[in-house]
């Protein structure tokens, strides 16, 4: 499988995956759209093979015809004649080779939109299982590996094989015992070089083997640099990368002594079979029946009918090296995603009046439950805190509520009916969400608050960069909408992405708000900035919050406290201070650090 | 360009004699090959004449050995190539390795883990990367350059006056490729930025994929994707266009050196001034030569996408030198760790490790810990405890040295400990952390990572305090981070590593945690008996550590609460009583 785990990805290139005929098949629906200009460049490519192979023939007419008539003009005409041929197959070749790149660039790039769509599609459930690293090479690297596949390679193939013909036929046609000769050794050709592929392939496979495993140690050691620092180890990590890269260098070496020992064993074929025509072709030079042009024509097409066998074995292993590539990529185009709109959909309630989850279980992998038999009533226009321990399941009821995740048992109804049966993206219109992870893209201010939505004009970002107080962002000569902001928000402070990110929130004026609150603490200055901007937020909205200010805490009108995947206490802040329980606790000993100046 | 090659110049340097071997090889390779139309040319000749068997039948029989000649330089002038290109990737891989196991922490959070990784493999090992580049991409301009002037060499012995007419275009072609080498960098580099651009598009949308699904903003990050796919189409339509165009028409520019052979060739065969058998070496010369000159030009490009991952690897070594100017303990080495905490000092033994006015942040982030003012005496046992994200894993982490203090000091003895060599502090610390750290290899290697020979004498005593499996033995082999033991005993592995040295100084992660009641108890035993000096510092949230320690160090809002025994604290504190109410 090709999500296994980080460390797999250095065996991405790994010979295997598909077969040749597969990835045809698979790659065939991408290559579609652009059939007539792969038809026609395939032409062209052949058009310049035969005239390629018209250039020995032009020779030998010289030698034989032209040179021995004495006549100088002779010569010029076949000079000129040679010129066009070269001349013609250039214009044709690169029209053919640009033409044929063109529309591999844009197979690509659709395989990446598609892929990219679709791993959007997928959902979370299937996202959040692989780093993120890893879905980029997905789409990046691995696609890049078909450019050649989908372009080049085919090309190469064709005129290899349209050259091998040619040559073949017109040395038959000039004389068929240069033909008998040449002819008698493509099979050995052919076998040696099948045999080749089919010998040094496992070795490949192991050669791919060794090399990652030189990554895994340059992996491992790279993530516990603190360790080995702390023991003054690096010699002992040094030695040991030093043994896997011995062994890969060792192995990887032989290999490489061994393909080159069998390729040039079979060019070899080509000069003994030059040897032996040259032998008999004196004799037949000699007894009349041969002339010194047909020697020349056959040293010149010699090297045009074994080359391509060889490159052909050349290219299938490419192709191979591609299959994996093209495996991951088509094993991932078709996974199906997890939450999708039921069959028939309705719409979502005008007015969210409650939010009920009724004996609620879930689990991220089997037989590790992280919400229990959960139940509660949220009315619309009331605020819900969630409070626990991390990793109680708080944030999972965030996630079920966007409907990331869709529940193992269970159901959540919203006016009484079950989520499930809203379309997907009508129910995540409806709702604002703040996550702890604040999510601030490398763009510019406008595209983090709209999120490249361009229907959000604006008029609705600045209200709502105002209502969350951070208009300051775009005022006083601090730049436009269009400020850039880094990479995770890097050149804002951390009040400042906070208060971004629940502006964000705004843009669309939800009527639900779902915020995980930023459990990091700010100066106490920000800190007031950002509660007076969470009040506005959450004035007149029906509100479900992962709560970490106590400030927040006290104004719900409910807080469950989840720990274990349970709810524990449900109440007030006053009824459950009264009571003196978990909530007392966990108000002491986990929230008090990061309440700020709340209390 | 000097840039790159002068970088590579100390691993040239490093494998001269492969690098030599390969040249040598080269140079008869290309002499050999060259020579093949020459002989060639005789038997052309023998057959274009008087036919006199014999003599052809000589030539043939040359053409076969230099043939066979010629086939084994060049299996091994490509092989050798390939071998060097192994050694001289393994030769950056284990400096760079080294840089980077040397780089200080603070620069280390520079890094994401994965490009540390794609530094030292993909940027070395990638197509046409590095290690293609330091034998293959620099041998075979050499080879083209030296094919290109035996070619000539021999011509000119054939006729000097048809070798210049051939070459005539030889100047434009040259002239061509210097106008076209800054086109096509050009455009590669467009290709390389469009590349980038993809790549931070696609990695900053599923980092921040939460908020895109759960706004359902799909479709327009979608519509951003395309956007920036479409650009990077352009980019490629461009490089394809300038590659195919270069490939074409380059290769037909040079290829008119072959018409004017052809023309001028028969002339002069005609006059009489060449024989048939010169005509034929020089169009086999010149239909050869057109791959060579496009070589050499391919080979400025490729430097140029060389210097992108030099540059990388550069940025790796650099943060090493300017690391190694600053260390100043270097004058220390060689002191005694024992002289370094009994210190000539007023009451050592109560100050083994001091901290003041310690505080630790990151860059511009809030202080995970702040005025940390401390005084640890020799030999104690102390207990970190505090709520979740209190700054216990950082003050270990500052303590052992892994972190540097933002402000304030911690001094170990009489020495800061910024002042300690690797090696001092290596044999100081033992240190179990959170994140184990265990490696791929046997729980032999695990433990002693190479430091010393671990007798079964040893092996024994470690196995008692730290409470294994009585029924592991020392070449059990495990994978990476510890798979192939269960939690409690991946824990306890990490404290064999950690105690096998036996430290002045233990620091542990929360390590009990994994542990039972029962067998806390017996760690603890255990471990004083077998480490009976050492100062013991255990982050923890177990009540039977904290009971052990003989002071307890609150830790709360960043800071420390209060320093007391367990006891003294559970009475006084009503939050710490709490902590422990909750987790009973």
């Amino acid at each position: 499988m090709w999500w296994n785990d980080y460390e797999d990805d250095f065996n991405d290139d790994m010979p295997g995956g598909l077969s040749v005929k597969a990835i045809f098949q698979r790659i065939w629906p991408f290559i579609q759209p652009y059939r007539r200009t792969f038809c026609f460049s395939f032409f062209l490519g052949l058009l310049g093979v035969a005239l390629v192979l018209y250039q020995p023939v032009l020779l030998k007419r010289i030698f034989d015809i032209d040179l021995p008539s004495g006549e100088y003009r002779r010569v010029l005409l076949t000079g000129l004649i040679f010129l066009a041929t070269m001349l013609g197959s250039a214009v044709i070749n690169f029209f053919s080779s640009w033409l044929l790149q063109k529309a591999g660039v844009h197979v690509v790039n659709d395989i990446k939109v598609k892929l990219f769509d679709h791993f959007l599609r997928l959902g979370l459930s299937f996202l959040e299982r692989y780093p993120v690293g890893k879905l980029v090479s997905r789409i990046e690297s691995d696609t890049q590996r078909l450019v050649a596949l989908s372009s080049t390679m085919i090309l190469r193939v064709i005129m290899s094989i349209g050259m091998l013909i040619g040559a073949v036929v017109i040395l038959a046609i000039i004389d068929l015992r240069l033909f008998a000769i040449v002819f008698a050794v493509i099979p050995i050709l052919f076998a040696g070089t099948w045999l080749m592929f089919k010998w040094l392939r496992p070795y490949f496979r192991e050669e791919r083997s060794k090399y990652s495993e030189v990554s895994a140690v340059v992996a491992e050691f790279v993530k516990s640099v603190g360790i080995l620092q702390l023991y003054n180890r690096g010699s002992w990590a040094e030695a040991r990368l030093k043994r896997q890269n011995d062994r890969y260098v060792q192995f990887t070496s032989r290999i490489g002594f061994m393909e080159y020992a069998i390729f040039r064993g079979l060019a070899f074929m080509e000069i003994l079979v030059t040897v032996v025509a040259l032998w008999l072709g004196a004799n037949w030079i000699k007894a009349g029946t041969l002339t010194v042009g047909t020697i020349v024509l056959f040293a010149q097409y010699i090297a045009q009918i074994y080359w391509p066998i060889i490159m052909l074995t050349d290219q299938l292993a490419e192709i191979q090296r591609a299959g994996a590539a093209a495996d991951r990529i088509f094993t991932a185009l078709d996974q199906q995603p997890q939450i999708k709109n039921c069959e028939k959909t309705i719409p979502v309630p005008e007015k969210i009046s409650q939010i009920e989850f009724r004996n609620l279980s879930f689990s991220y992998s089997p037989g590790k439950p992280v919400l229990k038999n959960v139940s509660f009533i949220l009315k619309g226009g009331e605020t819900l805190a969630l409070v626990g321990p991390t990793g109680g399941g708080k944030s999972t009821i965030v996630n079920l509520v966007c409907r990331f995740y869709d529940p193992d048992d269970g159901e959540i109804l919203v006016n009484g009916i079950n989520l499930k049966n809203f379309e997907l993206e009508a129910w995540r219109k409806r709702f604002g969400l703040v996550l702890q992870d604040l999510c601030l893209f490398p763009a510019s201010l406008r595209d983090n608050m709209r999120l490249f939505r361009e229907n959000i004009s604006d008029e609705q970002i600045h209200l709502a960069l105002k209502t969350a107080g951070i208009e300051r962002l775009i005022q006083n000569g601090h730049g436009s909408l269009d400020k850039i902001i880094a990479e995770r928000g890097a050149n804002l402070s951390q009040g400042e992405r906070q208060l971004l990110a629940l502006a964000r929130a705004l843009t669309l004026d939800p009527e639900l708000l779902i915020l995980d609150e930023a459990s990091s603490s700010v100066d106490p200055g920000t800190e007031a900035a950002i509660q007076q901007a969470l009040q506005k937020l959450l004035e007149d909205r029906t509100n479900i919050i992962v709560a970490h200010r106590l400030s927040t805490i006290r104004n719900a009108s409910q807080i469950a406290v989840i720990q274990n995947g349970l709810i524990r206490e449900t109440g007030t802040h006053e009824a459950l201070m009264n009571r003196n329980g978990i909530y007392a606790d966990l108000l002491e000993t986990q929230l008090v650090h990061s309440q700020g100046t709340a209390s | 360009m000097t840039y790159v090659l002068k970088w590579f110049k100390r691993y040239w340097r490093h494998r001269w004699k492969g690098m030599t071997a390969v040249l040598i090889v080269t140079i008869l390779g290309i002499a050999v090959k060259t020579l093949y139309p020459y002989i060639f040319k005789f038997i052309v000749d023998g057959l274009a004449q008087d036919i006199d068997l014999t003599n052809v039948r000589s030539w043939i029989l040359i053409i076969l050995s230099v043939g066979i000649l010629r086939e084994i330089t060049q299996w091994l002038l490509p092989a050798m190539r390939f071998m060097m290109n192994l050694r001289i990737a393994k030769d950056m891989r284990s400096e760079h390795f080294r840089a980077v196991l040397k780089m200080r922490p603070a620069i280390f959070q520079n890094y994401r883990t994965g490009d540390l990784i794609t530094r030292l493999t993909d940027d070395i090992d990638g197509d046409l990367k590095l290690s293609w580049y330091s034998a293959s991409g620099i041998m075979r301009p050499i080879e083209a350059g030296l094919t290109l002037s035996f070619s000539i060499i021999l011509m000119l012995t054939l006729s000097w006056k048809l070798t210049l007419i051939a070459m005539s275009p030889l100047p434009i072609v040259i002239w061509l490729i210097a106008r076209t080498e800054s086109i096509q960098e050009k455009a590669y580099s467009q290709r390389q930025k469009r590349t980038s651009e993809t790549v931070d598009l696609l990695e900053s949308a599923f980092s921040g994929i939460r908020i895109i699904i759960g706004s359902a903003a799909e479709a327009a990050q979608s519509g951003q994707f395309n956007k920036t796919i479409a650009k990077r189409i352009r980019s490629e339509e461009k490089v394809v266009l300038i590659r195919s165009f270069l490939e074409s028409f380059g290769s037909m520019i040079n290829q008119i050196g072959l018409v004017i052979v052809i023309f001028a060739g028969s002339f002069f065969v005609l006059q009489g001034h060449i024989s048939l058998g010169d005509f034929y070496a020089f169009v086999a010369y010149l239909g050869g030569l057109t791959e060579t000159i496009w070589t050499i030009s391919w080979f400025f490009v490729s430097t140029k996408l060389a210097e992108t991952s030099v540059y990388r690897l550069k940025e790796l070594s650099e943060t090493q030198d300017s690391q190694e100017n600053n260390r100043d303990f270097r004058e220390y080495e060689g002191e005694e760790i024992r002289e370094i905490l009994a210190t000539e000092r007023p009451a050592t033994k109560m100050n083994a490790i001091i901290a003041e006015n310690l505080s630790f942040r990151y860059q511009k982030e809030q202080a995970l810990l702040e005025n940390i003012n401390l005084s640890i005496g020799l030999g104690k046992i102390i207990a970190i405890v505090g709520p979740v994200a209190c700054g216990k894993s950082t003050l270990l982490e500052l303590i052992a040295g892994i972190l540097e203090p933002s402000s304030g000091k911690i001094r170990i003895g009489a020495k800061s400990i910024s002042r300690l060599s690797a090696e001092e502090k290596a044999r100081l610390f033992g240190y179990v952390p959170q994140d184990l750290s265990l490696f791929s290899g046997n729980l032999n290697d695990n433990i002693t990572l190479g430091r010393m020979e671990l007798t079964d004498e040893l092996w024994q005593d470690i196995k008692k305090a730290a409470v294994f499996d009585p029924e592991l033995i020392q070449a059990k082999e495990i994978s990476q981070g510890g798979v192939g033991l269960s939690g409690g005993q991946r824990a306890r592995l990490a404290l064999a590593r950690a105690i096998a040295h036996k430290p002045q100084i233990l620091l542990l992660d929360d390590v009990t945690s994994a542990l039972d009641a029962k067998t806390e108890r017996l760690f603890w035993n255990e471990i004083r008996r077998y480490l009976p000096k050492t100062t013991i510092i255990a982050a923890t949230h177990r009540e039977a550590t904290a009971a052990t320690a003989d002071q307890v160090i609150w830790l709360n809002n960043h800071t420390i609460s209060a320093i007391d025994q367990h006891h003294k604290l559970l009475d006084a504190n009503p939050a710490y009583r709490r902590l422990f109410a909750k987790a009973g």
